[in-house]
Formats: structure tokens, sequence, C-alpha cells
């Protein structure tokens, strides 16, 4: 019995086959790559969030396949996009269901073959308000972008932007961050906002507070904003229902502290 | 069970309970249960992927504890008495089909993400990792620090393998062999083994027997043939238990979390039942071959007794929230039940008072025996 257990570890003892970094391919179908605009795949969810280091699919004659090369403990993210803006952001857990997984140590290979289109394409299904949210222009890889509030109307369509009961919600500003549900978002309001004692609760005296958001629905149209134990008060007034979006504005429904529901046109803050 | 995986489970439960902690202080309207669904879907996830890491142990142990027993022509009458040291393991190859765990087959949660691969337990792969995110109860969201951005997560390195590069499960074990005449013997084996760590007592328990029967006798006349036919049955049991040393396992205590009441013991039972027929030819008065077939079934369990019990220290905690403490029985729980075929070979070498015996099998994976058996009565002559 020694003598097989010896031979066992001379074979496989002979080369290292311990993988300290991956060569990650994904293998997709070949009519997503006729159909969708973008695809890349990011190391890790962070470098997803900022856009960098993406690699893109290198064009076969058969399936597109992209690789790869980071350490075995990293989660890799694919960012598809449509034509018409929907996205896989968020819905990375379900991507890694679909495809099947295979390893091999010669080359420290771990291969993700996704094969079946239709599923994919079914999962591949997040709100183009995603990239509105976060990015300039549809191809950019990442990053962030602010939003202001420039008009604010009320149920009449009348401008109520200058109208005190609205003056705490016109003077916040909003950063959103890539990343899909549960991505983060910051909110800021000036110092000299004056007294908002309906944002009191997320602010506590600071001009900015993190958060994370999502959008919620069927039609994914609620963008909701998830700050840790809150009133339900301030839940819902940061909860918006998305009326219209591009990545040049944003048109959102909300209230104020006076529970008055009004329209916010938001645009982004480098706007001119 | 393997220690890291428990030192694993241990701080990969304290981890998010701290992330509770964390954000109790603003949670009022929030009870620690409203939370708890997430720490289930970590014990699930737990569960699932240390099924997966144990998986090769646990699906071969039953197998190689049932090898060893004899080969060769059966003593034909009563009273012949021998004893045997049998000692046996698997030896499994690691190949690209289980160096790896595949993340995507353990249990999915929202609130956990995986590296797509985590090392099996034999391999020398190394890497990993899981990271824990807190939701919001209402809303499945992630939740982040608000002052800081911050995600409530924590990265959780995922047992390495433990560099074998084989997967071995041995074992040395008495056993004792008995004549009953019309060339049938009965054996049994039996192995009590109590260990003393500083964590705490292993029992290691087994037991077992055969029965094996000559076929061949009813078919020729020839006194003592060249060539015999056996029939064997056999039997065998384990059990491995880690009982703690006082609060040492699984316990901690600090400014936020006490495990006080808590008591739970580790297990792993196997019980495997075999049919074979050995197929024997001498082929000198010294030497003896056969080649053996048949099949065999395992039932093996990797499991937990006791409650797992985590307390809220901290006051203003135990203010806020309904109930102050968490109760957890049944930690670890995973089973197997496989019926395989079985095939090998083995000669033995010896004659008279003592022998000497190597077996390969062929029973889900690769089994290795050797036995030393010395003849105490011989009945035959």
């Amino acid at each position: 019995m020694g003598a097989v257990l010896l031979a066992f570890c001379f074979v496989s003892c002979k080369k290292d086959k311990s993988c300290a970094t991956m060569n990650y391919t994904y293998s997709l179908p070949n009519d997503l790559n006729q159909e969708v605009d973008y695809i890349k795949l990011y190391a890790s969810e962070d470098d997803f969030a900022t856009g960098e280091r993406g690699v893109g699919a290198v064009d076969s004659m058969g399936a597109p396949y992209l690789i790869l090369n980071a350490q075995v403990q990293v989660t890799p993210f694919l960012d598809i996009r449509y034509a018409d803006g929907t996205n896989s952001w968020s819905n990375q857990a379900e991507l890694s269901q679909l495809g099947e997984t295979s390893f091999s140590s010669t080359n420290c290979e771990t291969k993700i073959n996704f094969s079946d289109y239709a599923a994919l394409k079914n999962v591949v299904r997040s709100s183009p308000v995603y990239m509105h949210l976060v990015l300039a222009e549809a191809s950019q890889d990442g990053g962030s972008k602010s939003w202001l509030v420039d008009k604010i109307y009320d149920e009449d369509e009348f401008d109520v932007s200058n109208r005190p009961e609205w003056q705490c919600v016109k003077q916040l500003g909003f950063t959103f961050f890539k990343g899909g549900k549960g991505a983060k978002v910051k909110i800021t309001i000036p110092p000299a906002a004056g007294i908002c004692t309906m944002y009191e609760e997320l602010f506590q005296g600071k001009t900015e507070a993190f958060a994370t958001y999502s959008l919620e629905g069927d039609d994914q149209q609620e963008l909701r904003i998830t700050v840790p134990a809150v009133s339900d008060r301030l839940k819902e007034q940061l909860t918006f229902s998305v009326i219209e979006s591009a990545y040049d504005h944003l048109r959102i429904s909300l209230t104020n502290g006076n529970a008055q529901v009004g329209y916010a046109v938001l645009i982004p803050a480098n706007h001119e | 069970m393997n220690k890291k995986a428990i030192i694993f489970f241990c701080s990969f439960i304290a981890k998010v309970l701290l992330f509770l902690v964390a954000i109790q202080p603003m949670c009022k309207a929030q009870t620690l249960q409203d939370y708890e669904m997430q720490v289930r879907d970590l014990e699930r996830f737990a569960n699932s992927y240390f099924a997966a890491y144990t998986n090769l142990f646990s699906s071969n142990f039953g197998f190689s504890l049932n090898q060893g027993w004899q080969g060769g022509a059966i003593p034909k009458k009563a009273g012949h008495i021998s004893f045997s040291l049998v000692g046996s393991s698997s030896i499994i190859p690691i190949n690209d089909r289980n160096r790896y765990i595949l993340t995507n087959s353990l249990y999915q949660s929202s609130n956990i993400q995986t590296s797509p691969i985590t090392p099996g337990m034999f391999t020398d792969a190394k890497g990993g990792i899981a990271r824990l995110f807190l939701l919001d109860p209402a809303t499945n969201n992630r939740l982040v620090d608000p002052t800081n951005g911050e995600y409530l997560s924590a990265n959780v390195n995922l047992i390495d393998g433990i560099g074998t590069e084989v997967g071995v499960t041995p074992f040395l074990m008495p056993q004792l062999s008995v004549g009953l005449g019309k060339s049938t013997e009965i054996s049994l084996r039996v192995i009590p083994i109590a260990i003393g760590l500083n964590e705490g007592k292993v029992d290691i328990s087994a037991l077992g027997g055969g029965i094996r029967h000559s076929l061949s006798q009813w078919f020729t006349d020839a006194a003592d043939p060249d060539f015999t036919v056996n029939l064997l049955f056999s039997y065998m049991r384990n059990k491995v238990k880690f009982t703690p040393n006082g609060d040492k396992f699984l316990t901690f205590n600090n400014d936020y979390f006490s495990t006080e009441g808590t008591r739970v013991l580790l297990s792993h039972n196997t019980q495997t039942q075999q049919a074979l027929l050995f197929f024997n030819y001498r082929i000198h008065p010294f030497i003896e071959i056969y080649g053996h077939g048949g099949a065999i079934r395992q039932t093996s369990d990797l499991g937990s007794d006791g409650i797992f019990r985590l307390k809220i220290n901290d006051e203003f905690i135990q203010d806020a929230v309904d109930k102050s403490t968490l109760e957890y029985s049944d930690l670890f729980n995973s089973r197997i039940e496989i019926t395989k075929p079985v095939g090998g070979c083995g000669v033995v070498l010896g004659s008279g008072f003592l022998k000497a015996e190597v077996q390969y099998t062929y029973a889900n994976t690769h089994i290795a025996s050797v036995a030393l058996r010395a003849s105490i009565l011989s009945g035959d002559k």
C-alpha cells in the first residue's frame, strides 16, 4: 500500500497544481455576441463598479469567449448590455448559476460555459435606468454620476421649485455608483441648507450619507434607497417612482415632509 | 470533522452577528429575529459547504472499512481460530474533477457571494472566499455604513486543501476469525479507541463482521483443491464522535456575545453492507491469488448533536431587541447513500501459522488493504 501511495504522490507532486492565479474563460452563446452592444468581464465587484481592468470578448469563428487572469479568490462579474440599455448588472448571482463550470489544472483554467442563450437572455433583464443613473453614455465602462434636483413640479405641473416646503428636497444631491441592486449611493445636502428636519434622521448633523439603491417592482420603475434602521417615514421619502430616465435627465415622483407629492427633474451635476 | 472547518464556521457566525450588533443601535424598529433568516441562510450554506468539503472522506471511509476480509481457501473443519491485524485505506486520486468544489453547486443565498471554485479537502489548492453581506430585512438590499459607505460585510477565507494530493482514509483494526465447519468461517472486528486532545475527546469505534462460505466444496470431491470459490457477506459500522472539553468548542465570550449553554458534539457514522464472490487459485503451497467481485452499499452521516446557543451580552442590545438569544440545533447534517459494484484482486503469502495478505479493491475508489494473520488454533489439522 505504501508503494501505491508513493506512486500516486510521485505522479501528482511532479508539478505545482496549486494555481495561485487562474484563467477564467467565459464561453458565451454566439447569438449573444450578435445581439448585445457590450460585453466585459471584471475580476471583482470593485473593478466592475469602477469599470477598470475589464476584458472584452475575443472574436472567434465559434462562440465568443472572455479570458480573465486573476487570483483564485475572485468572483468575476459580467457586464452585458443590450442596445436598449437592458443589462446584467443586478443579476450576477443568477448569471453564475447558469454557467457550467469546469476546471483544468494543466493550465490553471476555469471554464464557465453558457450554452443556453434563451436562459441567459432571460436573466439579463436589469432596467436601463441602472445605466442612466451611473453613466454619462452607454459605452462608458463604469464609475459614478452625480445628480442635482433641477426643478420640482406639483401634481398640477406647476413649478414649485422655490416653494419653502420643497427646499429640502431641492437641495439634495445624489451620486450613484455602478453596481446594480444594492449598489451604493451618496446623498448630500449643502452645509447651509438650513434646518431640514425631514432628513435629519438621514444626515444626523452631517452633510452626506451613504446608502444603497435598487430598482424594484415588475417594471423596475421604483427607485428605492435603503438606509439601515431608519423610520418608515424616511423610507417612504427615499422611495421614488421613475417616470422618465435618460443619461441627461431623470424625472421622478417624490414626497416632501408634508406628504405632498411632487415631480422632480434631476440633471447631472456637470450638466451645462 | 476538520478542525479548521470548525474554526471557520465559528468565525463565520460570529462575524455576521457582530454586524448585527454594529447596526443594532440604529435598529430600534427591528429585532434580531428580523435578521435570523440571514443567519439561517449562512448556516445552510456552511452545511452544504462542509458536506462538499468532506465528501471525499465521507463517501469512501465506509467502503475502505469493509475491505481486507481474507481471501483464499477456507479451513474446512470447525475450531480453527485466527487473529489478524488489518490495515486499509482508500487511495483517491486527486484530479480536476475533485480538486476544487464548484461553489454554484452549494446552497445559494442572496447575502452570500463566493468565488467560483474553492479547494477540496485533500488537494494542495488554496484560495476560495465567501463574502457575507448584511441585507435589509424588508428590501433584501445590501446595507452600508451611512457614515463611510462601507458595505456591512465580511470576507471569510474558505478552507484550503490539506495538501496530501491523494485522498486517504486509513485505519488499522484487529480481527478474530473462527471456523464453523463445512468450510464456513465467521470473522469479527472491533475497535474502540479514545483519543484525548486539548480541545476534547475523540471516540472512534468500529465493529462488524463477515461470514464466508466455500461454494466450490459442493461441486468437487477433491480434498484440497487448488481452485476454490467463496461467498462473503460482511457488515461494518463505525462512529467517530468529538466531545469538546467544556466551553472550548464552538464557544466564545466577549463584550457582545456569549455562547453560554452551548453543547455540541460532532459525529461521523458509516454503515456498509457487502456481498462478494472470491475466486481463489493456489499457484504454490505458499502463494494463493484471488479475484473478487460483488456489490457494496454505504450510508454515511456527518452531523452534530446538541444546541448552539448565542446570547447577546450587551445591555443596550438586550433592551433594544425582543429576544436576545438564538438557538441552533442540527448545525451540521449531511447524509450520503451509495451502492457501488466492487471488484479487485489479492494475494495470500505464507502457510500454516503466519500468513500475509495484500488486497486491492475498487469500490467507488481505489482501496488497498494489507493483513497479517496468525493461526491460534488449527481445527483443520
